[in-house]
């Protein structure tokens, strides 16, 4: 592809900074087309005379003011009919730093089919105000695009390749205002066009005019986001489509990115909005995911097949496993995410909860015996942080299965800094580990692990037990630790029923003695045990089951390679 | 500190039941985890309850530093050595 460009800049009463941003691009001897958006007559003169001074300017002028999308479009229009392939936009405030204009126009000659996006690097001039509407709009963006491509839609430094742009001006009314950097990425977006980004150093100038407008500006924003959500829905198949294609290609690195990325912004959602807005943002990722993810959908279906054959078999009603209520399987998982979001932050209450055995739980509490508790991806762990609350000193030392758990720590108490749990990562775990464990149980305090997920590091550990009908894989790694730690031990679940949550406490040990001898028959009647109760919630509350892999499939133990 | 590290050793070797292994066949000085003797997390879990049984130690809760402690044979003696003083 040819790669011919040049520089279009629209200008609209800026006349302050115009000089210093064409003195900068002097030197890529490039031509620059300035469209006068109607300024007055002070900057329409300046810009005359820049224009006399340096031979790389080409002028042009609208005779009314019309907006800064209408001034680019004028220009981008002007560049293609000059035989120019691609554009880079400056803004006239002078916020963009020009010396950065070679890195954008690098990229563009190596990706020419691509718009290479500048996304600000912000310094402290930026008011605050500005940066969390930022935010709002990078949210709708990845909503509209469904895609985490676009990084910043609102920073005009881009270079756009010509053609795609003004085959869309031709047939689409783009935003002619402030809402146009964001309107003409989007739906460069949509027709296939890819997005690189370039970070680059962005500044607020001092003294210097912006006419981004309070009211009229961010009505327009919000029009706009009205227009692109609802152009997302009717795209719906093709952007996910052309989702897919993307995934096989580096699918590791995306989906890492790509979640921890969702969940800061997904509660920053959550925080400036609350749970109900919330809710409305989760209909359209939750469908996503349903449609595009192949495997958990599938799981989901088997899933609720098993749950259909074991609650017939025992004459208990089921939900048939059909895509309807598979779907109703993948929206209970958005639900318990809003209400992990809610529990992390501190607004589930005690009173919220339905504790029928609370006593049970005060009487262990004012013991002070620490014990072990076992819980697992049915219903909603996280829940259960409320109980901690309100009782002094009640101190929960929560394992996890993931290697981001540091990360993961870290974005929680972002949240609320007042959550006092200590969660520790199981790949991190040493003989100080149990030794600190051990102790903090016999000073009273608890230990909480999941006992439905095998560890990736000791993939050899595993128990079968028959689960739904079927021989499943269960880690031994939670029920050796209980045993070692010779104190009680409590099954602890959390499930939404009826809008309130339940808590399941259940007793299930005083001690788990695993004998020398016979030990792998001791841990498999102790994993058998566990996977009875879970059997039973499974078949209560089917749609609570948030393991979306096949349970069942997992690597079943046989020889112990690690030994030897 | 010979004699500690040699019980460290006999130690494990019960612990984790490691039949083959004779307390001599242990380096004092290689990695007990990957490498070395190659223990994962459960082995450690076991040991570390067995050590905290045998030798009575106690960890501070707030240091961070503890882990090295634990990497090797000798620097487990040197460290229980360290508590009984």
């Amino acid at each position: 592809m040819n790669h011919k460009p040049c520089f279009v800049i629209p200008d609209y009463n800026h006349k302050d900074a115009i000089g210093r941003i064409v003195a900068a691009l002097h030197q890529y001897r490039l031509p620059i087309l300035i469209v006068d958006d109607g300024s007055e007559e002070g900057t329409k003169k300046v810009l005359e005379n820049l224009a006399l001074k340096e031979p790389l300017i080409r002028l042009f002028r609208l005779d009314s003011n019309q907006g800064k999308g209408a001034a680019v479009v004028r220009g981008l229009e002007e560049a293609y009919a000059a035989g120019f392939t691609h554009a880079l936009q400056v803004d006239a405030d002078g916020q963009h730093d020009i010396s950065d204009a070679g890195k954008l126009l690098a990229q563009s000659r190596k990706f020419p089919e691509a718009v290479v996006c500048g996304t600000p690097l912000f310094d402290k001039t930026i008011p605050r105000g500005r940066l969390y509407g930022r935010y709002i709009t990078h949210f709708w963006v990845w909503v509209e695009t469904l895609s985490f491509d676009i990084k910043d839609s609102m920073c005009g430094f881009r270079v756009y390749p010509l053609a795609p742009c003004i085959e869309l001006t031709e047939k689409t009314k783009l935003g002619k205002g402030m809402d146009f950097d964001t309107d003409i990425l989007v739906r460069l977006f949509w027709k296939g066009i890819s997005i690189r980004n370039v970070s680059t150093r962005v500044v607020y100038p001092e003294g210097g005019t912006s006419h981004f407008r309070l009211f009229k500006d961010n009505y327009l924003i919000s029009k706009l986001h009205t227009r692109l959500f609802f152009g997302m829905i009717m795209r719906f198949p093709r952007l996910l489509f052309r989702r897919r294609g993307k995934h096989q290609e580096h699918w590791s690195q995306r989906s890492e990115r790509g979640s921890l990325m969702g969940i800061r912004f997904l509660l920053t959602v959550y925080r400036l909005f609350g749970k109900y807005i919330f809710k409305i943002f989760l209909v359209p990722v939750i469908s996503y995911f349903f449609v595009t993810g192949g495997t958990a959908r599938r799981a989901s279906i088997e899933y609720l097949q098993r749950i259909a054959t074991s609650a017939d078999a025992r004459g208990l009603p089921f939900a048939k496993p059909t895509l309807a209520n598979s779907f109703r399987h993948f929206l209970s998982f958005g639900n318990a995410l809003i209400d992990k979001f809610s529990a992390w932050q501190g607004d589930i209450k005690e009173q919220d909860l339905d504790f029928p055995n609370k006593q049970e739980y005060l009487d262990l509490i004012a013991g002070g015996q620490g014990a072990v508790l076992i819980g697992s991806h049915h219903g909603n762990l996280d829940i259960c942080r409320a109980l901690a609350e309100g009782i002094q000193g009640l101190k929960l030392n929560v394992l996890m299965f993931t290697e981001h758990a540091e990360r993961f720590n870290r974005v929680i108490r972002e949240v609320n800094p007042d959550l006092a749990d200590d969660i520790i990562s199981i790949s991190r775990i040493g003989i100080d580990t149990a030794i600190l464990l051990k102790q903090k149980i016999e000073q009273g305090e608890y230990v909480v692990i999941v006992g439905d997920r095998t560890s990736a590091n000791t993939p050899h550990r595993t128990q079968n037990a028959v689960f739904l009908g079927e021989q499943a894989t269960f880690a031994e790694g939670p029920f050796i630790l209980a045993s070692l730690m010779q104190c009680p031990v409590y099954l602890i679940f959390c499930l939404k029923e009826r809008g309130k949550y339940r808590v399941y406490f259940e007793h299930f040990a005083d001690t788990i003695p695993i004998p020398r001898i016979h030990r792998r028959e001791a841990l498999q009647a102790i994993v058998q045990r566990y996977a009875d109760a879970l059997e039973a919630l499974c078949l209560k509350t089917p749609y609570m089951w948030f393991n979306f892999f096949d349970f069942w499939k997992q690597p079943v133990s046989t020889v112990e390679e690690k030994r030897g | 500190m010979e004699n500690l590290e040699h019980s460290i050793k006999t130690l494990i070797i019960e612990c984790l039941n490691l039949e083959e292994i004779q307390p001599e066949d242990i380096d004092s000085n290689a990695s007990l985890f990957v490498e070395g003797l190659g223990l994962d997390s459960i082995d450690a879990l076991e040991l570390g309850i067995a050590i905290k049984k045998k030798f009575q130690v106690t960890l501070n809760a707030d240091s961070r530093e503890t882990r090295d402690h634990f990497s090797s044979v000798k620097s487990l003696a040197r460290f229980i050595a360290s508590q009984s003083d």
